[in-house]
């Protein structure tokens, strides 16, 4: 694990350690309910328009760009 | 068999879009078709049935947010939360500013799934997934 940590560039190491912390957060928020999961703070942008409108137009952003733009 | 069926659909396209180049045209059309479509059925499927009115929601949680000591373990991983989706939008766009090799953004790194056809058939359902997580979820079912 850690031989691939230090292998990786420094873009790569950021990624892996914001990735442990929300590995981190999610193993939290399943051991412990008073814990905020992820899927949480989803449900509490859904509660009402524009809440949902914001997180759709995220979703759609991310699609297109992943999936039409990305070279 | 009836509620299995959009999952069978959803996987099937899935493949169908993993499977197509990525630079095709019907590739593009296709998942700007269900950009509209997703759209569409969120107002359709949503109207009337929102939890609470937006105004009502910000308050509620401006005042979450100013008494956040009444809930501290909720307010701090909260705060995790917002932290991690700051950092990964903050370290993306200074990655993107400087194109350089060793700062990788994050579509790149999921690039590197996605450039495999069962890659991008796989992140393709997850992203349907959440996208009707987002259209479905949390609506009110009383008539």
């Amino acid at each position: 694990m850690s031989a691939l940590f230090l292998g990786a560039v420094l873009g790569d190491r950021v990624w892996i350690a914001i990735a442990v912390v929300a590995a981190l957060g999610l193993a939290a928020s399943l051991r412990w309910r008073r814990v905020t999961s992820p899927w949480g703070v989803l449900r509490w942008f859904l509660q009402c328009w524009a809440g949902r409108a914001f997180v759709l137009v995220a979703w759609s952003i991310a699609g297109w760009h992943l999936f039409c733009q990305r070279p | 068999m009836k509620r299995a069926l959009p999952g069978v659909i959803a996987v099937a396209f899935a493949l169908v879009e993993g499977f197509w180049p990525q630079q095709s045209a019907a590739a593009h059309w296709s998942v700007g078709a269900v950009i509209v479509l997703g759209l569409g059925a969120a107002v359709v499927f949503g109207r009337g049935r929102q939890r609470s009115p937006s105004r009502a929601w910000a308050r509620s949680s401006l005042r979450a947010v100013r008494h956040w000591w009444a809930h501290p373990i909720r307010s701090a991983s909260v705060a995790l939360w917002v932290l991690v989706l700051l950092a990964t939008a903050g370290w993306d766009a200074y990655s993107f500013s400087h194109q350089s090799d060793r700062l990788p953004t994050l579509s790149r790194v999921f690039g590197g799934i996605t450039r495999y056809p069962l890659g991008r058939a796989s992140v393709f359902a997850l992203w349907l997934g959440l996208g009707a997580i987002i259209i479905f979820s949390e609506r009110r079912t009383d008539p």
